[in-house]
Parts: structure tokens; sequence; C-alpha cells
């Protein structure tokens, strides 16, 4: 065999060529990537996740969830809102200054709380917010991510490397037959886990049933409080196993949603529960 | 090659060889110029490889023209979350209260809300004890204890503040002065128990 020396480097540059792309250059990029506190925030993002949701992502990875589901939510543009919060009481001046606004959210009838008009960015924004409050109004500015993903209320801003910095290994997915799950820990618990039993309780669902992750069996005494509330057999419940609580918790960790640097998003402020019957909130999930 | 792969190919073809033929410089030229570009564009599109950048951002300084602008929060309102914290242990983060210490919750209560801070500046100094009725229901067995020594008046009138005007919780009272406190903290000087509900209801809301 002729040229044996030169086919061995030929591959040798391809090989290391390919490694420096694929393997260095994001290690150099990304490698030191660190929790970071969010905008206006002093918890460290992304928040490590606990012992059972991270059995449960092993659950998840077992399952094989990420052929069908992925957890990536991309974003097209960003854009700022103009919002008007309180008038104040020169009603007037705000009016002249709402009206030299050629936006068609502007209200013929006069001016209204909420969004006035939209801009490219913040500093575009802030001349006009500086004005309406020099007119005793208080208005700020929105920063707004957006996207078919986003519209489709999969996330409020896209994903970034920081976001995955608990996951190994990222199960970001690469087809979504089923909705993309960045953000599947904004809803509860109870809901997750009869919907693993019955898919079906989402209209069309092409989702398989996972019965396994479920144990029915006779009910003892009053029967387990973690019984699913589907019909069963006289005298039988339904209970999660120990690997669906755990797929669960992971599915309830999941959240991206923190205002980041690199994926700049103005959150709404969290409203605490006006529901008073109970205080004792904080109790550990049973 | 082996004598056996000549047999099965036929004996008629001759092995091929390698020859040198000259590549065509024009094609390289070519080949390097199109990798140059994609590479190029590639980096420039992701703010050359910033970890800070991500499309549809191009660059550092378009990112930077889209954070949020920092709220207005006054200075005390700042301090004061900051000392939240040690109420946090029992209130709760999220201002709630953990009924398995008795803590009641501070998010929407009518004595963190009301007109004047008279009421819950004695609760921060000298603590409270026994059952207290916050939005119509009882809490019991909680005792608080109080932060005369430990907390300064500024201190005390900024985590009241912060309570008063919790952005989280939609509060929106007025704030708490440090001259108030230290009216308070001479008026009671020689108290040296927890105050009680009915204690507390005798003295004015502002």
């Amino acid at each position: 065999m002729k040229s044996t020396a030169t086919i061995f480097l030929a591959a040798f540059a391809a090989a290391s060529f390919s490694w420096a792309g694929f393997v260095l250059a994001p290690q150099i990029q990304l490698g030191q990537l660190t929790q970071a506190k969010p905008t206006g925030s002093d918890n460290l993002y992304p928040a490590a996740r606990p012992g059972l949701a991270a059995q449960g992502a092993e659950v998840y990875r077992s399952l094989g969830c990420v052929y069908c589901h992925s957890q990536q939510v991309r974003q097209e543009s960003s854009h700022v809102d103009v919002m008007l919060n309180e008038i104040g009481t020169n009603a007037a001046k705000v009016a002249a200054i709402v009206s030299e606004l050629n936006h068609p959210l502007r209200a013929a009838a006069g001016v209204q709380i909420g969004k006035i008009t939209e801009v490219a960015d913040v500093p575009a924004g802030e001349p006009l917010v500086a004005r309406l409050r020099d007119a005793g109004a208080k208005a700020d500015l929105k920063v707004v991510a957006t996207g078919s993903d986003i519209s489709r209320g999969w996330g409020i801003r896209q994903s970034v490397a920081q976001d995955y910095l608990f996951d190994h290994p990222v199960q970001l997915g690469t087809r979504r037959s089923g909705p993309d799950l960045s953000n599947a820990g904004s809803k509860p618990a109870e809901w997750h886990l009869l919907h693993l039993y019955n898919p079906t309780i989402v209209e069309n669902s092409t989702m398989p049933p996972y019965p396994f992750l479920f144990e029915t069996r006779k009910k003892t005494g009053n029967g387990s409080p973690d019984a699913l509330k589907v019909k069963t057999a006289d005298g039988y419940e339904v209970v999660p196993t120990e690997a669906a609580r755990a797929l669960v918790a992971y599915l309830r960790s999941l959240r991206v949603d923190a205002p980041l640097y690199e994926a700049p998003v103005t959150v709404a402020q969290v409203v605490a529960p006006t529901s008073t019957n109970n205080a004792a909130t904080n109790t550990p999930a049973k | 090659m082996s004598d056996d792969t000549k047999k099965v190919q036929g004996a008629n073809e001759t092995e091929p060889t390698a020859t040198s033929a000259t590549t065509p410089m024009w094609l390289v030229g070519l080949l390097f110029v199109l990798f140059f570009g994609a590479a190029w564009t590639f980096d420039h599109r992701s703010g050359w490889f910033n970890k800070k950048v991500y499309p549809p951002y191009s660059s550092e300084d378009v990112v930077k023209h889209y954070q949020p602008p920092a709220e207005d929060l006054p200075p005390e309102y700042i301090r004061g979350k900051k000392l939240y914290e040690v109420c946090a242990a029992c209130h709760q983060p999220n201002g709630l209260g953990s009924a398995s210490v008795g803590a009641p919750p501070l998010a929407d209560s009518e004595w963190v809300l009301a007109p004047g801070p008279n009421r819950i500046i004695r609760i921060a100094l000298d603590g409270l004890s026994g059952p207290l009725k916050v939005k119509g229901q009882q809490y019991g067995s909680g005792v608080m204890t109080g932060f005369r020594p430990a907390f300064s008046d500024q201190q005390v009138a900024d985590v009241l503040t912060y309570i008063r005007m919790s952005r989280e919780w939609k509060h929106n009272a007025s704030k708490v002065k440090p001259e108030q406190v230290k009216a308070v903290r001479d008026a009671t000087a020689d108290r040296s128990s927890n105050w009680t509900e009915a204690e507390l209801l005798k003295v004015p809301e502002n």
C-alpha cells in the first residue's frame, strides 16, 4: 500500500479538525458556565435538582420520552412593549403624549392602562417612558420574546446553555411528536400523574399511556391519599409507583423562565396566592 | 492486494493503481473561499463565540439593548428585602407563614397593611406570643422573639418597609421611617415580655 503516511495524516487532520470544531471550541465557549444570578434576583440559577427529581431524569431517559418530546424553546425575535400602569393626576398631558403615538393599540376613546406602543429595543423606549413619568404617570418597559414556540405557550423566552447546566445528558430531543417540555414544571403534579396514567385527558393526544408506572391494588381502610382520581373497580385504587413519583418530580423541575442576561425577558411579578384557607402551603408534599 | 482477491475478481481485470494527477488549484481556492465564508457567517451570527450572545441577537451590544430596566425601588426596600431573610425562616420567603411553627402569613395580612406601622413596630421590637387572628384565621401556638437588641431603628424600619411595600405580595402600604421606630422603642423601653393580641389591639393603628 502506497502513501500510508499521507492517508494517516489526512485522516488525522480530518478527525482533529472536527474535534476542534465540535468539542474544543464549545468547551472554550461554554465549558466555564456556572450558576448565575438572573436579572433582578439574588437566587442562583439554575437550581440543582433535588434527589427525587434527579432520579426522575433517569426515568425520563429510560422511558425514551426524548424521542417524542424536545426540551428546547426557540425564539425568533424580541421587542419591547411600553406599558402604561397608572395615569396619575395629569391625565390630559398623558393623553397628549399617548395621542402622538402612531399605534393601532391606542384606544380612540382615550388613554387606557396597558400596552400603549411597541418599540424595537429598550433605549428606543426610554425617552417615552421618561416623558410619561414626567407627566405623573407610571410607565415601564416590558421586554417580550417572540416566536412560534413562544406563541404556542411553551415558554416565555428561548432556552440557552445556562438552562441545561445540571442536565447529564442534555435531553434536547429532535422530534416534537408531543409538545416541548421545557416548562412542564408549570403544570401541577396531580395533572402529570393523571396524564401519565391516561394521556387522553389531553384532547387528540397521541401519547401512549404508562400504566406500568402505577399500581392497581386493593384499598385498605380509606385508601391511599395519593390514589389517582380515576375510575376503578370497587374496592381498588390506582397509586403511583416510586418511578412515577420520581418522573413527576423531574417534570415539575423543568422550568425555563428566569430572565438571564443572554436571554432577556420581563417576567410578570410573582403574586402570592390569595387563598387564605390554609397557611401551611409550605409543608412538604406527601 | 492478495492473490485470492484477484481470482474472485477475474484474471482479466488489472489492479487499479494510484497515479499522480494534479488537483486543479482553482478548486482548492474556491473550496477555501466557500469554507471561509461559511465559517465567517456562522461566527458573525453567533456573536463571535460569545457565551452571552444567542440568536436572534447578533452581538453583545444588541443583547445589552434588551435588558429589562431595573425597577425603581427605594434603597430601604432593597435593604429590607435582604433583612427579610431572617423573617423568612418562619414567615417563609413567599410571606405565607408556616402553620407548623405557628407563624401567620404576612402577605395580605391586615396587621402588615394597617394604615400606620404602630403595631408591627411593636411586634418587631418585642415579639408576639399567644393567639392571633390574621385574615379571619386563628393562629395559636407560635411565639415570635423580639428584635429589640438585634436590629437597629434603621434595620427595623427597612424590613417593615419591605413587608409593607413588597412587590411580590402586591403590597402598597406606606414606608416605615427610623424615627417612628425610635419613638416606639423609647416609649416601650421598659417592656420585658412579648406582646399579646389583646395588648396590641389597644394600641392605635397609626
